[in-house]
């Protein structure tokens, strides 16, 4: 298997001569930092137990992945940490006929996530990284469907709640919180209520509001909410001396979130598990 | 939960085959237009060297000197003229003219659009018609075959071998200009028309995109461009002078011993249904009617020359140039217009109906291209100076350009259109409800005379005589009104005719 490992073989020629024919975002430098680095590790760890066809496999999807965009030198995207990270980690360990079906869901789940909201991504990073095998990628997904695609099943009222501080400076040290809006009835985006991007669009971030809620990090391309009620007379009939000076505030059925003119953290009130 | 979409994430195109292989099948979701953006930014990128973005969208800002020189950036996309209406001269299936001095990429860059449009190499550069001035009709068309020549008793009986390139999808012209006056004649009607004849014998051209080039704008060369021929080209593209930021890629190609040309991914190779796939759906994007209104407004003045005639209709340029005389001549101080604010001063002629629908399709390829379904005001204002460079001559007598701030719109036609347009927006505000009333009486007219009796239509007329007394005697007359003034006249007139038919009838 080491000699059909990915440096100096044809396949590798073969490869990088197909791509820049067929995709305008071809990276080469990726590329080859992608063969130096993962295929590498890929190769190596296939030594023993490796099917060579899996492996072109997988190196011909992580060629499409760079030429397609999927991959990029930023490292984020599920396809980056499925293909170079979760693959040359796990792939080895699964019994050969389960490799190329793994492959190709990872594939799926990947190119499925790029087409859809950025914050559904991240929630999957986050949940991916911590996989054991790619057997488990079924349950990875029915996890997440069952928890951000559908709305939770207990709502804030008539329930016990929590108050979380979610420190939003973690995420952005000069990030001070102001309009929110939902974006799933357990996601929502945070927006910056004096900052904006360079490009003069809504700096906001991304929470999940899991427990314990999770920051998603940027989201581009959402806007700020117009004219929402806000939900003030909720928080202040909570009477809890932290909550003073709203900014902003926000509620569904099922979270109450409020931002403070003297606190970067952004105050959610959940249903306790 | 079964209904939950996201459990379906781990379906998608990848699937694995009992040889242990990931099978992709084609992709579903990269559009037409996902496609011809990718195909801009890989010859913007890779093949012709092009920092110059000079298709700018979304508000400005600008930064000035001390000497006045201005740099606008603007906060939307931007794109390379020079790249993009070659891209959707390919798309719309029109004519374009390539100028500039030699070794600017023209040829190259209507070569990268024929292999773009699914032709190889090989064809393409077999298929340049080279323009030079002992071109020959039959050097442009084809010829009669020699032994057909000998035996034919009746012209049909002989058979013309038509050259190849005349049913490309991409016909590139080199050098247009140096094509002797007679041969012309023969690309013109092969350009206009989309046949050609010889010997009894029709060839039709399909549809095809045309990329002609020439060395200067001016015109220039062996023999001067007939103008029949010049009124067929659609758009004109400026070739654009190299910028030395990139001479590394300049090296590469040395180095590399390849050009752009060689490397045309075929991600973006378009084939034959894909480029009438979106030739149709380039048709269907919408032009809404105040976008439309604003085009009309612009293009329908310039026409107009006060001085042209005594007789009101008859008060356009075509007038004076049937006459022998122009623009230059007759716009002086006599005429009562501004010539600061009112355009018909600043153009030798109108535009023809052709350079109206020239303008629509190129505004709705460039909303297409853009990801939208509806034309917006500022396709127009992005495209029109492209399409009216070589239609449109300047008055260069004019006042207008007397002023030192206007003098410099005479070297630059795309700055001068599009400075003729941002001032016919501007009119057409003011202007907006006179024109919107007279709509109205179109719109009355439109829906039918059936049943409107003797009484309707003489008040009908009545408004319509109030409203023309009102534009003559309490509007100046300027290009707009006057293209009113004669609108309502035909509205009138029709109303006439039909009260004098009710007589008739009674």
């Amino acid at each position: 298997m080491a000699e059909t490992g990915p440096l100096g073989s044809d396949l590798v020629e073969r490869l990088e001569r197909e791509a820049r024919g067929r995709f305008v975002k071809w990276d080469g430098k990726l590329w080859r930092s992608l063969l130096d680095g993962p295929a590498t590790l890929l190769a190596q760890n296939f030594a023993a137990t490796g099917s060579e066809a899996v492996f072109m496999a997988w190196l011909t999807l992580l060629r499409d992945a760079v030429g397609l965009g999927y991959v990029a030198a930023n490292g984020q995207g599920f396809m980056h940490l499925g293909l170079c990270e979760l693959v040359p980690k796990l792939l080895p360990a699964m019994p050969p006929v389960r490799q190329a079906q793994a492959l190709a869901e990872l594939w799926n789940l990947g190119e499925n996530l790029s087409a859809r909201d950025a914050w559904l991504e991240r929630i999957f990073v986050r949940q991916a990284r911590g996989l054991q095998s790619l057997d488990d990628l079924s349950a990875l997904v029915a996890n997440v469907a069952a928890k951000v695609g559908q709305p939770p099943s207990r709502k804030l009222a008539g329930s016990e709640t929590k108050l979380h501080m979610i420190a939003l400076f973690e995420a952005d040290s000069r990030f001070l919180p102001g309009a929110i809006s939902y974006l799933s009835p357990t996601v929502v985006a945070v927006f910056d209520r004096l900052r904006s991007t360079p490009d003069g669009d809504a700096l906001a971030l991304g929470v999940w509001l899991t427990d314990p809620p999770e920051i998603l990090g940027p989201l581009s391309g959402v806007k700020p909410p117009q004219a929402a009620p806000p939900e003030h007379d909720f928080w202040a009939n909570t009477k809890d001396v932290r909550i003073t000076e709203l900014a902003a505030s926000a509620r569904n059925d099922f979270s109450a979130l409020c931002a403070l003119g003297t606190s970067q953290c952004l105050f959610a009130m959940l249903p306790k598990p | 939960m079964a209904d939950n979409p996201l459990l379906n994430l781990l379906k998608g195109r990848a699937s694995a085959g009992p040889d242990l292989r990931v099978h992709l099948s084609q992709r579903d979701g990269a559009s037409l237009h996902d496609k011809m953006r990718q195909a801009y930014w890989w010859i913007t990128n890779n093949a012709v060297i092009c920092p110059f973005y000079d298709i700018e969208f979304g508000q400005n800002a600008s930064l000035k000197n001390s000497a006045g020189d201005q740099l606008v950036l603007h906060d939307d996309m931007s794109y390379s003229s020079f790249v993009l209406i070659p891209l959707l001269t390919l798309f719309t299936a029109r004519r374009a003219l390539m100028v500039g001095g030699p070794g600017r990429g023209k040829t190259s860059s209507a070569v990268l659009m024929g292999l773009i449009s699914g032709m190889d190499k090989e064809a393409v550069r077999k298929g340049i018609l080279r323009g030079h001035p002992q071109l020959t009709i039959s050097d442009l068309l084809g010829a009669p075959l020699p032994s057909d020549m000998l035996k034919a008793e009746q012209m049909s009986e002989v058979k013309v071998s038509w050259r190849q390139w005349i049913g490309q999808r991409v016909k590139i012209v080199d050098e247009y200009n140096r094509i002797p006056t007679k041969t012309q004649s023969a690309l013109l009607s092969l350009m206009g028309d989309g046949y050609a004849e010889m010997f009894d014998q029709y060839v039709y051209a399909g549809r095809s995109s045309w990329f002609l080039t020439a060395n200067d704008d001016a015109g220039g060369g062996t023999f001067q461009v007939i103008e029949a021929l010049k009124d067929r080209i659609d758009v004109v593209v400026r070739a654009v002078p190299f910028n030395s930021a990139f001479i590394h890629t300049l090296l590469q190609r040395i180095e590399t011993d390849k050009s752009p040309e060689d490397l045309v991914p075929t991600e973006i190779v378009f084939t034959k249904d894909e480029l009438d796939a979106i030739f149709a759906e380039i048709l269907r994007v919408q032009v809404p009617r105040p976008v439309l209104d604003k085009l009309a407004f612009f293009l329908g003045q310039l026409d107009f020359c006060r001085m042209a005639s005594p007789h009101f209709e008859a008060k356009s340029k075509d007038t004076l140039r049937l006459a022998g005389s122009s623009v230059s001549k007759v716009c002086n101080e006599q005429c009562p217009l501004d010539k600061r604010t009112h355009l018909c001063t600043q153009t030798e002629n109108g535009v023809s109906a052709r350079a109206f629908q020239t303008c629509i399709h190129y505004a709705k390829a460039m909303a297409f291209f853009r990801g939208n379904g509806q034309v917006g005001t500022d396709d127009l204002r992005q495209i029109v100076p492209w399409v009216l460079h070589e239609k449109l001559v300047p008055n260069v007598r004019s006042a207008f350009f007397e002023e030192q701030k206007n003098a410099s719109l005479l070297q630059d036609r795309v700055a001068w259109i599009r400075n003729m347009f941002d001032m016919a927006l501007d009119q057409f505000t003011r202007h907006e409800k006179t024109r919107a009333e007279v709509v109205t009486f179109r719109e009355e007219l439109d829906a039918g005379l059936e049943g409107v009796d003797l009484k309707t239509t003489e008040a009908r007329i009545g408004k319509i005589s109030a409203m023309l007394k009102q534009l003559m005697t309490k509007s100046e007359l300027s290009g707009p009104i006057w293209e009113d003034v004669i609108h309502l006249k035909s509205i009138y007139s029709r109303y006439r005719n039909y009260a004098a038919w009710l007589k008739r009838a009674r």
